[in-house]
């Protein structure tokens, strides 16, 4: 029970801190009040919920820089570099703390960081202690103390008053529990007769002595919600309680004002009567409400209308799906195989609602890219500063969907990329005003959907790539002669080697000793490319193209032996059948297959994996044409099946990892395929 | 054990979270809602369901609509005799007051002990048996 709370407040809290550091980049400079209330009740929000977990510390932090966000609210503080900063380091801090949390391993309270704010703040930075919250009371309840009192209360309350949710009972119950009735009238003189009584109608009134140990403020506040509807009178009674009973004919019991309680309303108490449930999903959120009216663009509110779910159920699902299409192919198969006509439609439609379930299913682990997205505002308003340059982030389609894993592992490949950008493609002010420029530069951040692929695109306005530096370096490492004539796009794939790096010097920035061939594996271990295109003198765009999910896969299903094996169709140029001319063997480079004249290494398939087959032959077999970046290989195969798509196992969890196999998938006769991973087929066979 | 149906009003889940821990093991149903708006969609939703809820908790600052706003909407609607109970971090007597005036039957304030809300909620919920 507890992990599920604590988890429910990880996920939050992420969430939160997001909205957080989103919202105070944009608010910097920014005088939108709303803007700023956004803000302030994200850190409230998290404040209280850390108080609800017991995290002090974290705690503390958010109550300075909820005690900042106030006084920018009231105007005493300006939005300004200097506060916006100090609250995102505060920001930073609350992801230090929450990480440690998760950890199980609480860092250091960043106390430095607190003096600071509270210093600001002209405030004592706060301690609290885990279950620091004796102090609330509701208004309702106390501790019984002191010695016991008389009173009298004379209580009338106003005829619709239950109309309104208040219940005389519930006062009498609240009296009740704070001291003991002696004595209670009923006045029952203003019921009317049985035809002109309403209902809703409160009729009675009543006189009440008790005593109590509280005093005559906290027998008041029993009172104090009905203000305007109720006429109260708490005193203290001296002496005056049991005396005149004979002259009482109507004491009535309490626990039954007759006749005035509106009936509840009806309701179908049978579990089974409730055709609507509605429990908390695993992560507390409840099913989102039908078509509520869209709320406005809120951060707080954008994830409102969702259900938590875990991650492992959405890949059980996927994958069972998965099966479901699987099995449907191979019914489709054996309808085949009886030449049942009927049975053959039947499956074909069983077919179609799969892969449309299938899709559907799909659908759901995809979410928009806008808070990855939303996360480089922080990072390009830091680069700004720590570059000296002045830098726009401009972001479009954040609404597009991808893949959560995708999104998960695209965010630091992008991260590098928007780095590159700032540090190496944008100009210092005064280079852009000399090159007649605005001064301040613009890296654009775009996603769309394109032929079944998510594009995602870094642009910067800067002052494009250097086609003779790269060559330069290219030349330097070997790997292409100073005076060859290729086309730009071959010289820029040089940036996505190994070892390339044409900064002078190493910045601080994006020479992290991370370089584009990192960036260029990420991607294509999602199975992604990634191109770039760049104009000298007005910019440079990195285009990433990515699957629109990891599960499936379009493959081309070629036989090796016994096996059959699954290419992803993204890599694939071309196959062909190559005759004895056009294979050679090169000392120190093994096999070459000419295609058009250009020489290309060839693998063969069988030896890399060590499968058992006739074929080896090259010019019996079939050569398929792989590309990736910066290279392109023959591969070969002894048949080609045939397209499909293929869910994908991982081989992972059923067995172990096998490098230059991404998994396996189930064909339509329920065979078993392998399925290449080229990049690290590439890795294994050119053994860089 | 209480088959009481208690919708709570917050935007925040980890808070919905603990008073769902909180009266959930003495069988009250809690429906959840992350903010006025959705309060009074929720309401609308189990009341076609036949399904009235025994009491509301809600929020005071949410976004979309916040809590005030909420209850004085929810007493302009056939649930206006719900009691609801405020639980919020708001501590100052003028949002207090102005809760009242809306109609609130109760004030919580953030961060609840268990025992207080368990308390509130059932003196809120008690009926004649």
């Amino acid at each position: 029970m507890e992990d599920k709370l604590l988890n429910i407040f990880y996920d939050e809290s992420a969430e939160i801190i997001d909205t957080l550091e989103k919202g105070l980049v944009e608010l910097e400079g920014s005088d939108d009040p709303e803007e700023i209330n956004a803000v302030f009740r994200a850190a409230h929000t998290l404040k209280g919920n850390a108080g609800i977990v017991g995290f002090s510390d974290l705690v503390d932090l958010t109550h300075l820089m909820e005690g900042l966000l106030d006084k920018m609210r009231a105007g005493v503080f300006q939005p300004d570099a200097a506060n916006v900063g100090l609250l995102l380091s505060g920001v930073d801090a609350l992801k230090v703390l929450i990480h440690g949390y998760i950890a199980g391993d609480p860092p250091q309270r960043p106390q430095d960081l607190m003096e600071l704010m509270a210093q600001r703040l002209g405030e004592e930075v706060p301690h609290s202690f885990p279950g620091d919250d004796q102090k609330n009371r509701t208004d309702q309840s106390g501790t019984e103390q002191e010695l016991s009192g008389q009173f009298h209360i004379s209580l009338r309350l106003s005829r619709e008053v239950l109309g309104t949710g208040s219940d005389p009972l519930q006062l009498f119950l609240e009296l009740e529990e704070m001291g003991s009735f002696s004595r209670v009238e009923c006045h029952i003189e203003e019921l009317p007769h049985i035809e002109d009584l309403a209902v809703d109608g409160l009729y009675l009134y009543w006189d009440i002595w008790m005593n109590s140990q509280r005093d005559q403020d906290e027998i008041s506040e029993v009172f104090v919600f009905l203000q305007d509807r109720a006429e109260v009178n708490v005193e203290k009674a001296e002496g005056k309680t049991e005396t005149d009973s004979a002259a009482a004919p109507d004491v009535t019991e309490v626990k039954a004002p007759p006749g005035a309680v509106p009936a509840p309303p009806p309701r179908a108490d049978e579990k089974n009567g409730r055709p609507e449930n509605r429990p908390a999903g695993p992560g507390g959120e409840k099913p989102a409400p039908p078509p509520a009216p869209k709320a406005p663009a809120h951060p707080a509110a954008s994830s409102a209308a969702t259900i938590r779910v875990e991650t492992d159920k959405l890949d059980k699902l996927v994958n069972l799906v998965g099966e479901l299409v699987i099995g449907a192919a191979r019914v489709n198969q054996i309808a085949g195989m009886i030449h049942s006509q009927e049975l053959s439609s039947a499956v074909e439609s069983l077919g179609h609602i799969s892969r449309d379930l299938q899709e559907q299913v799909m659908r759901v682990r995809m979410i928009a890219v806008e808070g990855t997205f939303s996360r480089f505002q922080r990072v390009v308003r830091d680069l700004a500063a720590e570059l000296g340059k002045k830098i726009r982030l401009q972001m479009s389609g954040t609404e597009t969907e991808l893949d959560k894993n995708v999104i998960e592992q695209i965010a630091d490949p992008l991260k590098h990329l928007i780095r590159n950008s700032a540090d190496h493609g944008l100009e210092t002010p005064q280079e852009r005003l000399a090159a007649g420029k605005p001064e301040q530069g613009t890296i654009w951040l775009k996603a769309y959907q394109q032929e079944g692929k998510i594009i995602i695109e870094v642009a910067d306005d800067g002052a494009g790539i250097n086609r003779e530096k790269v060559m330069k370096k290219a030349a330097e490492k070997g790997w292409v002669t100073a005076d060859s004539q290729i086309s730009d796009s071959e010289v820029f794939a040089f940036m996505f080697q190994p070892g390339f790096s044409t900064a002078d010097k190493v910045s601080e920035v994006s020479g992290r000793g991370v370089g584009l061939d990192v960036v260029r594996q990420n991607i294509e271990s999602l199975r992604g490319s990634v191109e770039v295109e760049s104009k000298h003198g007005q910019g440079t765009t990195f285009r990433i193209k990515l699957p629109l999910t990891l599960a499936i896969i379009d493959g081309m299903t070629v036989s090796v032996g016994k096996e059959i094996i699954t290419i992803p169709l993204l890599s694939i140029v071309e196959s062909l059948r190559p005759t004895t001319s056009d294979l050679i063997v090169v000392e120190n480079k093994g096999e070459l297959v000419s295609v058009r004249g250009e020489f290309l290494p060839l693998v063969r398939l069988y030896k890399v994996f060590g499968f058992e087959t006739e074929r080896t032959d090259a010019t019996a077999a079939l050569v398929v044409i792989i590309e990736s970046i910066g290279r392109r290989f023959g591969m070969m195969v002894d048949d080609i099946l045939g397209e499909q798509q293929a869910v994908i196992k991982s081989l992972e969890h059923n067995y172990q990892k096998v490098q230059g196999i991404t998994g396996a998938t189930i064909l339509g006769d329920g065979r078993v395929s392998l399925i290449l991973d080229i990049h690290g087929l590439e890795k294994l066979v050119f053994d860089y | 054990m209480s088959n009481k149906t208690i919708l709570i009003v917050d935007d925040s889940a980890t808070l919905r979270m603990s008073v769902e821990m909180t009266l959930n093991p003495l069988g009250y149903n809690i429906v959840q809602a992350v903010n006025g708006k959705d309060g009074l969609q929720t309401l609308d939703d189990l009341d076609a369901h036949g399904q009235v809820p025994d009491m509301i908790i809600s929020d005071i600052n949410m976004p979309v609509m916040g809590g005030i706003e909420f209850i004085k909407e929810v007493k302009n609607t056939k649930f206006r005799y719900l009691p609801i109970l405020v639980l919020t971090t708001e501590r100052e007597e003028s949002k207090k007051r102005e809760g009242q005036q809306a109609g609130a039957s109760g004030w919580l304030v953030k961060p609840f002990q268990p025992q207080t809300l368990i308390a509130v909620v059932k003196k809120f919920t008690r009926t004649l048996s």
